[in-house]
């Protein structure tokens, strides 16, 4: 087997234990098991064993951790989603309905990973840096924390009119939702500090300036502004859900098209390493 | 009519300074900033509204216009205003003890009655840290606003390329280009930097690995120094950059109407291992110059020219330092030596270190707003014959449904009902 017919065997394979895990999720929260939460998350946890070992088999054949190809990228990010996930579901086990909606879009990230390039590069000398650990280490923290955010966030949108034996009478309370919406954004929030500021520390150490507002610094800022945004409304004129759950959701669009999307489209200082 | 201080601390000037912020940044990335005429008039032609709308707003060169200045101003102005107010309130908070009045309001209540076990009234204040956060965040904020100023005004960044035995003279004229703050100096360095050899590595693809450059400091007597990318030399207020551009230089000795000119191309990149320039002559003609570095990123041995008039080959050789090719026309173009050349930066930025100090004051003001909270705790108890009637509360900062389930175990330790 070649060796990257191995990393897509174990992906599958990884991807395999994800779906068992969402449709025991949905299976838990749709009939009302929540005992099953447990099964769930062990499945995922399970699921994280051989996705994690492929992102490894990667990393020691091309050389450097998992951040220049979208494949890469994408795949990691899911995997340290979902580990977040688990952990959540550990500490929170009521909280499975969250799980049916990061699972999926965690799956779909691996998906799309899988069928764009997997054409190894070679490490660029300026991406040799300490900071770089952190930048990106951080980086992957905030697209988990925000995406936990976008699970709180859609669960607060669903129709919510009382009916009686129905499954959405077992989501957590809207209120407590709420309050998670604004912790993983605040954790988000923190990571993301940490990944733009260890970014501007490692710009001055290779090109001389903490701030040369290329596009895709440009963007990680507005990024932070949109999430700080959204925080200051909340807190200033005391919004409440949907609002809350919305503006989330249009911050997650922002962070989505500045981490994901961008860096593999705009030419910028940091297009040589994101392709 | 609201006065000016009220305005800047209104919650909507606030998130519109934001927003705006965060617009202007999305501007900069939409619109080509600092376009060449062609780049401009192509734009007039075919979006002519937009075309307006940019020169209006000055939206290709965003950060250099009067209303962003503005816009940061005003930012600022808020965010001193709310800083004031922050650090007062917090004085006062952080000296506020709890009072039994002041759990009237705490969202997680119940009272019940229990045996009289002569427990005390209990009120608490846990994690009172928390309420740092956003002070410390906003005031990092701040840091870092001035520090930015602080680069606006004072700070120079400095290019200049060097070819291998070079010397960098300690002048503001011996560097290709500088970019001064508004009050800075032009930038020297304070001794000569001789660029001694450059000694890139490459990957099998060709793909380069690393470059680093031996430089020699100071004047009849220098000291030598290892300059990598990420690795600059400090030499007292600045610092020295290794940039990965660099390329080949190929010393030209050209004899043309009976003169003798010597010069250097200054090959560039163009591919894994491959430099290129390209030089007009008086005349027309035109001379192709090409280099390839050996498969571990070594020196090029042998320069590849070829003379063209318009798109015709008129002459064409592979030299090794020495050799020569006549050129069409008389004259000849003899290849002295091949060096390599490297792009250094050199930046002067006293702002770098407030910066930081801002980006950490920040940091740890934004970790404490949101993982740590204050939490009032209260148990009032008071004593009813053979029972005590018994107020458990808990008041935290934010967060406060997610404090549910230790509310309640706060109530079933004081032997209250459970769940
Ligand atoms: C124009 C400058 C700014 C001003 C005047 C300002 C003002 C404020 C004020 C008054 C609060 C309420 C805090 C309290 O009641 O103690 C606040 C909270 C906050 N601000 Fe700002 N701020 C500014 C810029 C920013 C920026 C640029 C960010 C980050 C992008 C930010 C992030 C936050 C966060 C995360 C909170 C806490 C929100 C919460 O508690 O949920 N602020 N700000």
């Amino acid at each position: 087997m070649s060796r990257f017919a191995l990393e897509v065997a174990l992906h599958w394979a990884g991807v395999a234990a994800y779906a068992a895990s969402a449709a025991i999720l949905g299976n838990a929260v749709f009939f009302g098991h929540p005992e099953r939460v447990r099964w769930a998350r062990l499945a995922a946890v399970a699921g994280l064993a051989p996705h994690g070992a492929a992102i490894l088999v990667r990393w020691a054949a091309v050389g450097h951790g998992p951040y220049m190809l979208r494949y890469e990228v994408l795949s990691s990010n899911a995997w340290v989603a979902i580990a977040a996930l688990a952990v959540f579901l550990w500490r929170r086990p009521a909280w499975g309905a969250v799980g049916l909606v990061v699972m999926p879009v965690a799956i779909l990230a691996i998906a799309l990973g899988l069928f764009s390039s997997p054409e190894a590069r070679d490490l660029p000398p300026t991406l040799r840096s300490i900071w770089l650990v952190f930048h990106v280490a951080f980086a992957k923290l905030s697209a988990a924390a925000f995406l936990l955010s976008v699970g709180t966030s859609v669960l607060q949108l669903v129709d919510w009119r009382p009916r009686p034996g129905g499954w959405t009478e077992r989501l957590p309370p809207r209120d407590a939702l709420d309050a998670y919406t604004v912790r993983f954004v605040g954790f988000g929030f923190v990571f993301w500090t940490v990944t733009v500021a260890a970014g501007a520390i490692w710009a001055n150490q290779s090109w001389g300036r903490y701030w040369g507002w290329d596009a895709i610094e440009t963007w990680s800022l507005v990024t932070w502004l949109a999430y700080g945004t959204f925080l200051h409304a909340r807190l200033f004129f005391r919004m409440k859900p949907p609002a809350t759950a919305w503006s989330a959701l249009a911050a997650f669009a922002v962070f989505v098209l500045a981490a994901l999307v961008l860096p593999f489209a705009m030419p910028s200082l940091h297009s040589a390493y994101f392709q | 009519m609201l006065s000016p201080k009220r305005l800047l601390r209104s919650p909507r000037t606030i998130v519109a300074e934001l927003v705006l912020l965060a617009l202007a940044g999305l501007a900069s990335t939409a619109v080509t900033q600092a376009p060449t005429p062609a780049e401009r008039g192509r734009l007039a032609l075919e979006h002519p509204l937009a075309a307006a709308a940019v020169r209006l707003l000055g939206l290709d060169h965003v950060f250099q216009t009067w209303w962003l200045l503005c816009l940061v101003a005003l930012a600022g102005a808020s965010l001193s205003i709310v800083l004031v107010e922050q650090w007062r309130r917090l004085a006062r908070e952080w000296r506020a003890l709890p009072t039994e009045a002041s759990f009237r309001s705490a969202p997680h209540r119940a009272e019940f009655l229990r045996p009289a076990r002569g427990a005390a009234t209990r009120l608490e204040s846990r994690h009172r840290i928390g309420l740092a956060g956003s002070p410390l965040f906003h005031l990092g904020l701040l840091v870092v606003l001035l520090a930015g100023i602080g680069r606006m005004l004072f700070g120079v960044d400095a290019v200049v390329h060097l070819y291998e035995g070079e010397v960098l003279e300690p002048r503001p004229e011996a560097f290709g280009a500088q970019w001064r703050g508004l009050l800075a100096r032009p930038l020297s360095l304070g001794v000569p930097v001789e660029l001694r050899a450059l000694l890139p590595g490459r990957y099998p693809s060709g793909q380069l690995a690393r470059l680093e450059a031996r430089v020699a400091l100071g004047g009849p007597a220098p000291r030598e120094e290892v300059l990598a990318i990420n690795a600059p030399l400090d030499l007292g207020p600045d610092r020295l950059y290794l940039s990965s551009r660099h390329g080949c230089a190929a010393f030209l000795e050209i004899e043309w109407q009976g003169a003798t000119e010597r010069e250097v191309a200054m090959l560039d990149e163009a591919g894994p291992r491959e430099f290129e320039a390209s030089q007009v002559r008086p005349g027309g003609l035109r001379l192709r110059l090409r280099a390839r570095a050996g498969p571990g990123g070594e020196r090029p041995a042998e320069l590849e020219l070829r003379v063209l008039g318009g798109h015709a080959l008129l002459a064409g050789a592979t030299l090794r330092p020495g050799e020569g090719l006549e050129l069409p026309g008389g004259g000849r173009v003899v290849l002295r030596d091949l060096r390599w050349w490297a792009r250094l930066v050199a930046a002067r930025d006293l702002s770098t270190w407030p910066a930081y100090a801002g980006f950490a004051l920040a940091l740890g003001g934004a970790i404490l707003m949101f993982s740590v909270v204050k939490v009032d705790a209260a148990v009032i108890v008071r004593r009813e014959g053979e029972w005590e009637r018994v107020s458990v509360a808990l008041r935290p900062e934010r967060f406060s449904p997610l404090f549910a389930d230790r509310f309640r175990r706060l109530v079933r330790e004081e032997g209250g009902p459970a769940g």
